[in-house]
């Protein structure tokens, strides 16, 4: 080929190289200058949401919506577009009243027909919204709305709390997308796979945001670090891995969740189930084994390897929530006691190979993590560490999550659990639910438990439920807490972690769910910067 | 009077290569219903849990809101009778409703599409760009170090992992020069109809120079051979003789003959390269068509990777048509009816 | 002086080797070391790449070349267990996927119209879906996992080599020798041993070894999506999908290396299939 042509492409390609790259430094620039207006902020939370923003088919109240009840700072109950509510004698009637200065976004007064419309939709969506305790609901007037119930049921209003209102007049196939509702934000602009821009709602009944744009943004976890340490970001969430690094301008901060990890222990031995399919293993189903590995295993060193040290020990299902029973929590990292309970009961090393035997079955099983989170999976790895000086030997491996959660009611499994609501008690160590979609994995039945269970569900009084709450987990003799029959080997509480701009305050914090690191936005209206305080 | 001579041959041709692209168009035709047929039959006796998909990682649910769930989205009806009810809506054209998205399936891969279609389009065109001038470079020099570098650079692309080129693009473009971003389609923060034509493309680069890297070496390789044929021809022999020589005389007698078949070929790399976005895209964190089938697999839901495969296939026979297409017309012997329109 | 005959000298080689010779040599070495790389993969025990936590995030040195990862584990050993791993995988895979391409070619070239329409037709139908998107169906199908890639990836990569073997066949049926062969009365079947088995089997060698690499590839590419082999197996797609993570905090080696090594074993695979058939090949066994 020509000497002359080789050579002006040559140019050429070098040519588009150095202009691109001067775009790209300017744009850089240009951004570092946006984020430092005093009425913006760019956060990066987590991953964006698949199913957009509808209530009525499950999606949480966050920034856009209210439930007629809601939660305060330490999780309790409190009234939110209901300025009161009354519950029947009989635990079957609720009674709410809205307040008269609650609006949606465009104006419109909320009415009780746009609670009744939300309910009716959210029974109709085929979603996970599970409102089959409802027997009828109907709009008494303008303000008030009456729901019967089919029994009493004491979590009622916890669900209550988590479905937002929408407006019935605003309601359409493209509610998701873009919603209308009463909470202190709007949905300004979404674009899909990128960003999301929230700008106030000026109709909020509540505190008004001072930010007068707030941008989310939507990126793979290392484009995260190095966005918050180009200084892109006032917030970034970040992996427990990351924690070594550091962003000019920014502080790590770690908020408490009740976000927890921990593995089922299926307390009936193996067999196959009416369908062929197998349950139970021979291992766990052992209480000893399971006490063992419950107080013989160190949570604080799984933290240590597996989270990067950022998390707290677990030890139930509710750690820190009003229904937590404290009891639970044992002392663990007890190896020698663990090792004399497993030698008492009968299991031995007899062959040298550093693993327990008993009547021929090896203390041997599987745990499950996640193909697509490597959390769960280092998890595993390091409880394996752990099992091993008990003379435990758990194999650690990962499975894609659909099979892992048909396996589970056979080989224990990383879950992952933590609301504000006590009904994943019942859920999780119910016998009623064993069998049930995936819950109570462990098989776990305990009739005294069921009892209180029971209890706590159709009381019509609220703090009373709480005390059965309690109970079943530990009424002094029995209970499913880790000091009790331990159907589960509860580890940690993950800890949500972020990078904050230093001028920025979040100020105060629920303790975090279930739901990696979104949670931080709970109160994205009382955000300031520091210097306004 | 005489008829036209002329005319009746004109119109026998044209009959030719409309019977041809009719037989093609029915072939299309009848492999697309195939593919419904056979990936609707894979997915049924897969054995996989639908509900999953719908209900989300860690949901707990009561036996009754698990059953409502299932009513809802019909999936407890026989097979047979979900395969009729999908295939008369694929034919009106609505391919269901995605369970992760909560949207119709068309409308969720219209979306991706266009955004992959952008990343393709480039990737596209800069592999048969580059990969036509190392084809002729190296069928210039056949056999000098030209040549051999082109053939040494041509086989390590094709044995390279796309996605761990791609990785070692950002290490090096993205991470240690900073020249380029990291991902995403546009930078971060900034409102759709802010982002300016320039940014666009920098954020394109390199997921499409990955892309690209693909399609290069078979049409490098294709264009070099065909070239170093057409360099050992007759004709050319001739024509060096009569004193041309170089760009000259490779623009004059090569480039004609061996465009075609590099054209051609071009088009049928469209199979390639959708597969290779899906790589490049999963890397990049491009919100395009391939990451959302990767989605669609990874979290059950059937409605949009059967529709996604679908569209993929209509795509790449698309572009085998079109292919089909050039040499209907161009290709002589089509022209005369001489071949046989079935392969 | 000019009109002198120049008798040609012999151009004097280090090793006087001819073609030949140097074809046989690269090949013994590409397989050699391509058992060795393998075996050694295999042979490695588990714990040599068991996760220690306190090791994490080291840079290549001694003793560890590779660096280790984020749970400590040395790459050096898990990027060779991982390359065995796809070799078996690949092993397993590319065979199944070349005697279906036997079958299948030879069936089309001599069972008659129907069937080679029929041929024809599946080969179009597996090649229109993107490859990617249909071993991404498939696996998903079998429910992924070691099951998954390896029936995904067997069933797939049979169209081309089916093209191949299809096209020798009938090219081998209209040659002269053979129609010679029939014209003097030998029967089919020492027909099909004499004059086109050694073409075939040469085919159906060259083909299953250049099959390989495709192989591999893919099934490092569906693992690194999410779509074959378990974390917990040290497979190369595992280790790169890993890496991404890591790329912004400058941990440049678990990435590069992994890859670097699958590049190396996929041009070890083509060195060898390209020798063979330089040997093997009837067409070109005398250049």
């Amino acid at each position: 080929m020509n000497g002359k042509l080789k050579n002006s492409l040559a140019l050429g390609l070098i040519a588009a190289l150095l202009l691109l790259g001067m775009g790209g430094c300017s744009s850089k620039a240009k951004d570092t200058a946006a984020t430092q207006a005093k009425d913006e902020i760019v956060i990066s939370v987590g991953a964006e949401s698949t199913t957009g923003y509808d209530p009525c088919t499950g999606a949480s109240t966050y920034l856009f919506f209210n439930g007629l009840l809601g939660f305060d700072k330490q999780c309790n109950l409190i009234n939110d577009l209901a300025g009161k509510y009354e519950v029947s004698p009989d635990g079957m009637t609720y009674t709410f009243t809205l307040r008269d200065d609650v609006k949606f976004s465009d104006g419109t007064p909320v009415k009780a027909e746009d609670v009744v419309f939300t309910y009716h939709t959210a029974q109709q969506s085929g979603s996970i919204v599970d409102l089959n305790v409802i027997d009828s609901l109907k709009a008494l007037d303008d303000k008030t709305v009456v729901f019967s119930l089919k029994k009493p049921y004491s979590v009622f209003a916890h669900i209550v709390a988590g479905i937002g209102i929408v407006p019935q007049h605003a309601y359409g196939p493209q509610f998701s997308d873009k919603p209308t509702g009463t909470g202190p934000f709007v949905l300004a602009q979404w674009d899909k796979g990128q960003q999301m821009i929230l700008t106030p709602n000026p109709y909020y009944y509540g505190t008004k945001p001072y930010f007068k744009k707030v941008t989310i943004l939507f990126m793979e976890e290392d484009a995260v670090l190095a966005a918050a340490q180009a200084g892109k970001l006032d917030i970034a969430m970040i992996n427990p891995q990351f924690t070594n690094q550091s962003a000019a301008g920014m502080k790590l901060v770690t908020l408490q969740t009740v976000d927890n990890r921990g593995v089922n222990l299926p307390c009936i031995p193996e067999s196959k189930d009416a369908d062929g399919k197998l349950i139970g293993n021979n291992v766990t189903s052992d209480p000893v084994i399971r006490k063992a590995l419950n107080i013989g295993i160190s949570r604080q060193q799984i933290i240590n390897e597996a989270l990067n040290g950022y998390g707290t020990p677990a030890y139930s299902v509710c750690d820190t929530q009003p229904w937590w029973n404290p009891e639970t929590a044992i002392k663990d990292g007890r190896v020698q006691d663990a090792c004399a309970m497993l030698e008492n009961a009968g299991w031995k090393d007899t062959d040298g190979d550093g693993v327990r035997e008993k009547n021929g079955q090896k203390a041997e099983f599987i745990v499950y993590g996640r193909t697509d989170d490597l959390q769960r999976y280092t998890l595993a790895v390091s409880l394996s560490n752990q099992a091993k000086p008990l003379g435990i030997n758990i194999k650690a491996e990962a499975k894609n999550w659909s099979e892992a959660k048909a396996l589970a009611r056979s080989t224990p499994t990383v879950f992952g659990y933590g609301s504000y609501s006590p009904i994943q008690i019942y859920y999780t160590f119910h016998s009623d639910n064993i069998g049930i979609s995936t819950n109570n994995q462990a098989s776990y039945r305990n009739p005294t438990v069921d009892e209180y269970i029971n209890k706590a569900l159709y009381t019509t009084n609220l703090e009373e439920s709480m005390k059965y709450w309690r109970l079943a987990q530990w009424d002094g003799q029995t209970g499913f807490g880790a000091n009790g029959d331990a159907p589960w080997l509860w580890l940690v509480n993950i800890q949500h972690i972020y990078f904050i701009n230093e001028h920025l305050d979040i100020g105060a914090q629920r303790v975090h769910p279930h739901g990696h690191g979104w949670s931080i936005v709970q109160n994205v209206n009382e955000w300031t910067w520091k210097s306004q305080l | 009077m005489m008829a036209n001579p002329i005319a009746p041959k004109k119109l026998g041709r044209l009959a030719n290569i409309v019977k041809y692209l009719g037989a093609n168009l029915l072939k299309i035709a009848i492999l697309m219903i195939l593919v419904c047929v056979g990936t609707f039959t894979l997915m049924a006796n897969s054995g996989i849990n639908p509900v999953d998909a719908y209900i989300g990682a860690d949901a707990q649910l009561s036996a009754e809101q698990y059953n409502n769930i299932v009513a809802h989205w019909g999936l407890d009806k026989p097979a047979g009778e979900r395969f009729g009810d999908w295939f008369a809506n694929i034919i009106r054209g609505d391919m269901g409703t995605s369970l992760i998205y909560r949207k119709p399936v068309s409308e969720v891969i219209g979306l991706k599409f266009k955004t992959s279609l952008l990343l393709m389009g480039t990737a596209w065109v800069l592999s048969g760009i580059i990969g036509f001038i190392l084809g002729v470079v190296a069928g210039a020099y056949k056999g000098r170090w030209p040549d051999k570098i082109i053939k040494t650079v041509c086989l390590v692309m094709v044995s390279a992992p796309t996605f761990w080129v791609a990785l070692l693009m950002i290490m090096f473009f993205g991470v240690w020069l900073e020249w380029f971003p990291l991902g995403l389609a546009g930078p971060a923060g900034k409102m759709a109809d802010e982002i300016t034509v320039g940014e666009r493309i920098h954020h394109l680069i390199l997921p499409a120079l990955t892309l690209s890297i693909i399609g290069i070496s078979g049409i490098a390789l294709h264009t070099r051979q065909k070239l170093a044929d057409v360099l050992e021809t007759d004709y050319v022999t001739f024509a060096r003789a009569r004193g041309e020589s170089g760009l000259a005389l490779i623009k004059r007698h090569g480039l004609r003959n061996i465009m075609l078949p590099a054209i051609t070929l071009q088009f049928a790399s469209i199979n390639e390269l959708f597969g290779g976005s899906v790589l490049a895209e999963q890397v990049f964190s491009y919100p395009g068509l391939g990451q959302a089938a990767t989605m669609a697999g990874l979290r059950s839901d059937v409605p949009l990777l059967l529709g996604i495969t679908l569209f993929s296939a209509l795509f790449v026979f698309t572009g085998n048509f079109i292919a089909d297409l050039i040499y209907g017309f161009i290709s002589p012997e089509i022209r005369e009816g001489k071949v046989q329109w079935t392969t | 002086m000019d009109n002198v005959m120049t008798v040609p000298v012999q151009k004097k080689r280090l090793l006087a080797l001819n073609r030949r010779t140097r074809t046989l040599v690269m090949l013994a070495a590409s397989a050699s070391l391509l058992v060795a790389i393998t075996a050694i993969g295999a042979l490695t025990p588990e714990t040599s790449y068991q996760a220690d936590f306190a090791v994490k995030y080291q840079s290549p040195s001694w003793p560890h070349p590779f660096g280790t990862d984020y749970m400590g584990r040395d790459m050096l050993a898990r990027t060779l267990a991982g390359l065995s791993t796809s070799v078996l995988v690949g092993l397993l895979a590319a065979t199944v996927s070349a005697v279906m391409a036997v079958i299948l070619g030879i069936a089309a070239a001599t069972l008659g119209r129907k069937a080679d329409n029929l041929v024809s037709m599946a080969v179009n139908l597996m090649t229109g879906v993107p490859h990617i998107i249909l071993l991404m169906l498939i696996s998903f199908v079998c429910g992924r996992g070691v099951k998954g890639v390896i029936i995904a990836v067997a069933l797939t990569h049979w169209p081309n080599l089916t093209r191949i073997i299809r096209a020798e066949v009938m090219q081998l049926r209209s040659a002269q020798y053979v129609q010679q062969a029939v014209k003097m009365g030998k029967n089919r079947w020492w027909i099909a041993r004499r004059h086109m088995v050694p073409h075939l089997l040469s085919q159906f060698l060259v083909g299953l070894i250049l099959l390989f690499p495709h192989a591999i590839l893919h099934e490092a590419a569906i693992t690194f999506l999410g779509f074959g082999l378990p974390l917990q197996m040290p497979a190369i797609g595992v280790i790169l999908a890993e890496s991404m993570k890591y790329l912004s905090m400058g941990i440049w080696w678990l990435a590069f290396f992994p890859g670097l090594l699958l590049l190396l074993l996929v041009l070890l695979f083509e060195a060898l299939g390209d020798n063979l058939k330089l040997l093997i090949d009837p067409h070109r066994a005398h250049e």
